[in-house]
């Protein structure tokens, strides 16, 4: 699922915070990604599956708390199921470790805590979109 | 030897001799008879004694006037007759040869002695000696058995000279203390308890009297030993003695103080506990009053006989020494068949319990202040991440010259700038404790709300929400929209546990129930469970809130809430069952309305009783 010459890295990033999803988009098209940013995670399944992110960048806390579903949703569809997913969270660490439990779906690649560090969160998504990936052990 | 004594004294000892006498001849007719005779059957001189006594047409079956006038020899015997008035005479019955100078018996004189009521006294006697319900003996002076009536034989056989001692009590002596043997020393009655032995070995206690058989006797030779069995009022006895004396030990060692009052406030019982609680001392108030002021005025109804029980929760009691404990009272109108005879008091010390509950309280909070702050952090870093993304769109539109993108970011910055002040005041909101608003509400409808608000969109992902409200749940007083969040709260985690497990299709119970005084709100899924890791994370991480946006708390909130109502949550989960939510209130602690404006509303400075800190 690497991305093909010619074309840019597709990232997908789903907040509830606008301000974040304004700042992630605009830093994201400067580092050359095509952005699709989405605040409601009920909605946004289907538009995630026509995107064809390369890389899923996912607030894990969103105030109805559907980040964690929305995480499994993704995992259950067959063209997103090893998608690299980068968990953006207040509580990242936490939030990680509490989804090393979710049985067999791959679970998250990495794990951003805010205030994310803008120059090694890029480098980190760019490198997902272009894999390989590792699988899991 | 000569002698006054003529036929005039014959015929007058004929008619005065205190028994019937007639002479019959060989015919058996009737030629004298005295008064007491005609007394008993009438004059009937001339006649056939056979038909005047018996009223027989021919002389009576071997009868002993004939024998004697064939043999001339004396007879004596008992019969059986009527009298002319018909009634059953029992007699004695002598019959004598009047021998005439010749030699011959041409005469006989027949004496008869009424013992009717002589036999009827044996009777009675024999009856009551066989029937009385206690083993009753006849002694003689070797204290052997010689006679036994049928309770004593049916339970020791029939008596075959045994010594009593033995028959009653296996001995092979007699006793030290025995009353027969005082009886036939001094003629006196006498008795005495005594422990014997059964036939199957069993002690047997008896209450034994002994008596003279002849009464008046000064020396008899035999005595008469009535030995009545105790052995069942004596093991009630020791029942009701071991009853009483576990009930002591009971009262005694209760923690709780326990006082029994009479009908006319008189203090019956005062155990330790109370001794202790009250600071009295029980010799001060047996028999007395307890002090005034001493007990809560909600237990007079019951010390009036108004009420029969009555339990406070929570109310005080007031030492000898002035000072005012917490304590729970339990009151109960005793009564004897149905007429009050006072009451008992069971009252316990809440001085511990209160202060366990204070400090439980107090540590939760504190939990409850890091739990925020750890929430509080996270909102902080979203806005963080916000004002770092107002900088970048400034700083770029600034290099750029895109004075659009410039004032993006500048807003940015203000907008997240104005969320720190929002955030900073709800997190002195949070920890100055803002209290509930309280009114008295429906918890039934709450639930419903709830349910309604989450039925559509948990059918849409397949979970089947169900509703389960006991109708008879009356209403509480509480903070309305504080509830609704809290099951919002609970039910929202339970769709996400749903979501994860993947189970279809998957089911949330929302249930309201009351038991034990206690309304208990109850939200069950049978979605993913929780670990026991995932359950430690989940109180500091999942179940928390991104703070900011002022929408609530997370469970933090749901707990603080449920605090302030003096309620407790609870859970349990099992990996891969799923998980219950449980917030209990007892009705006891629920906040009280300030005013007794009961149909609630106005209750903005309604604060919960004495629960915060």
């Amino acid at each position: 699922m690497s991305v093909a010459p010619g074309r840019r890295p597709r990232v997908a990033v789903i907040d509830d915070e606008p301000d974040v999803l304004t700042f992630l988009r605009l830093a994201l098209e400067d580092a050359g990604f095509e952005v699709l940013t989405s605040g409601s995670p009920a909605e946004v399944l289907s538009e995630l599956a026509s995107f064809g992110a390369d890389v899923i960048c996912l607030d894990l806390l969103m105030p109805e708390r559907m980040g964690l579903s929305l995480f499994v949703e993704i995992r259950r569809t067959p063209s997103m199921a090893r998608v690299p997913v980068v968990i953006l969270s207040g509580l990242a660490g936490d939030a990680l470790a509490a989804l090393d439990t979710f049985g067999d779906l791959l679970p998250p690649a990495f794990c951003f805590e805010k205030p994310v560090d803008l120059g090694a969160f890029v480098a980190r998504l760019k490198a997902l979109a272009h894999g390989p990936h590792l699988e899991p052990a | 030897m000569t002698s006054h004594w003529c036929h005039a004294d014959r015929q007058s000892l004929f008619d005065e001799i205190p028994c019937s006498v007639v002479v019959i001849d060989r015919e058996f007719i009737i030629v004298d008879h005295n008064p007491a005779f005609a007394d008993m059957f009438g004059a009937g001189v001339g006649r056939y004694c056979y038909s005047h006594t018996r009223g027989r047409q021919s002389p009576c079956q071997n009868c002993p006037a004939e024998s004697t006038f064939q043999d001339g020899q004396r007879r004596v015997l008992e019969q059986n007759g009527r009298d002319c008035n018909g009634r059953q005479a029992h007699l004695l019955v002598q019959v004598t040869p009047i021998h005439d100078s010749g030699g011959g018996v041409e005469h006989i004189a027949v004496m008869s002695t009424d013992l009717t009521s002589t036999k009827r006294l044996q009777r009675e006697y024999q009856t009551l000696f066989e029937q009385v319900p206690c083993f009753v003996a006849v002694l003689n002076r070797e204290f052997r058995v010689v006679k036994a009536n049928r309770m004593f034989r049916l339970v020791f056989g029939e008596p075959t000279g045994e010594h009593c001692y033995t028959l009653l009590k296996r001995r092979q002596q007699k006793c030290p203390d025995c009353p027969a043997e005082r009886t036939f020393a001094d003629g006196g009655t006498h008795t005495s308890r005594h422990i014997g032995v059964s036939r199957t070995g069993a002690d047997t206690h008896y209450m034994v009297s002994t008596a003279p058989l002849l009464a008046g006797e000064e020396s008899p030779n035999h005595v008469i030993e009535m030995a009545l069995d105790l052995s069942d009022v004596h093991m009630l006895q020791q029942e009701l003695d071991q009853a009483s004396r576990l009930r002591e030990t009971l009262v005694e060692a209760s923690l709780d103080a326990i006082v029994v009052l009479d009908s006319r406030g008189r203090v019956r019982l005062f155990n330790q506990a109370a001794e202790r609680l009250t600071q009295l001392s029980r010799d001060d108030v047996i028999g007395e009053k307890l002090p005034r002021g001493l007990l809560p005025t909600q237990v007079r109804p019951l010390l009036a006989g108004e009420v029969d029980h009555c339990l406070l929760h929570a109310t005080t009691l007031t030492t000898a020494g002035g000072d005012t404990l917490p304590v729970r009272l339990a009151g109960v109108v005793l009564r004897d068949l149905e007429k009050p005879v006072g009451a008992a008091l069971v009252i316990q010390d809440l001085r511990d319990i209160t202060r366990l509950e204070r400090e439980k309280l107090e540590a939760e909070r504190l939990a409850a202040v890091g739990q925020t702050v750890a929430g509080l952090a996270h909102g902080i870093k979203n806005i963080l991440t916000g004002l770092e993304g107002g900088m970048y769109v400034t700083s770029t539109g600034l290099q750029r010259g895109d004075s659009g993108r410039t004032k993006q970011g500048w807003e940015m910055l203000e907008r997240n700038i104005g969320r720190i002040s929002m955030l900073v005041k709800n997190l002195l909101a949070f920890s100055r404790g803002e209290g509930p608003k309280l009114a008295l509400i429906d918890p039934g409808e709450v639930v419903r709300d709830v349910y309604e608000l989450y039925r559509e969109s948990a059918g849409q992902h397949g979970v089947h929400l169900q509703l389960g409200v006991q109708r008879s749940t009356e209403r509480v007083v509480m903070d309305r929209e504080g509830l609704h969040t809290c099951l919002a709260n609970l039910v929202s985690n339970a769709l996400d546990a749903c979501l994860v497990s993947g189970v279809t299709p998957c089911d949330i119970s929302l249930r309201l129930d009351e038991r034990d005084n206690t309304v208990i709100f109850e939200v069950a899924d049978s979605g993913c469970g929780m670990d026991y890791d995932v359950k430690q994370k989940v109180f500091t991480s999942f179940f928390s809130t991104k703070g900011a946006g002022g929408t609530g708390l997370g469970l933090l909130l749901t707990r603080k809430i449920v605090q302030q109502h003096g309620g407790t949550i609870t859970f349990e989960s099992t990996p891969g069952q799923g998980t219950v939510f449980r917030l209990s209130f007892p009705r006891d602690r629920l906040p009280r309305l300030p005013d007794h404006d009961h149909d609630g509303g106005a209750a903005d400075q309604g604060r919960p009783s004495g629960r915060e800190s």
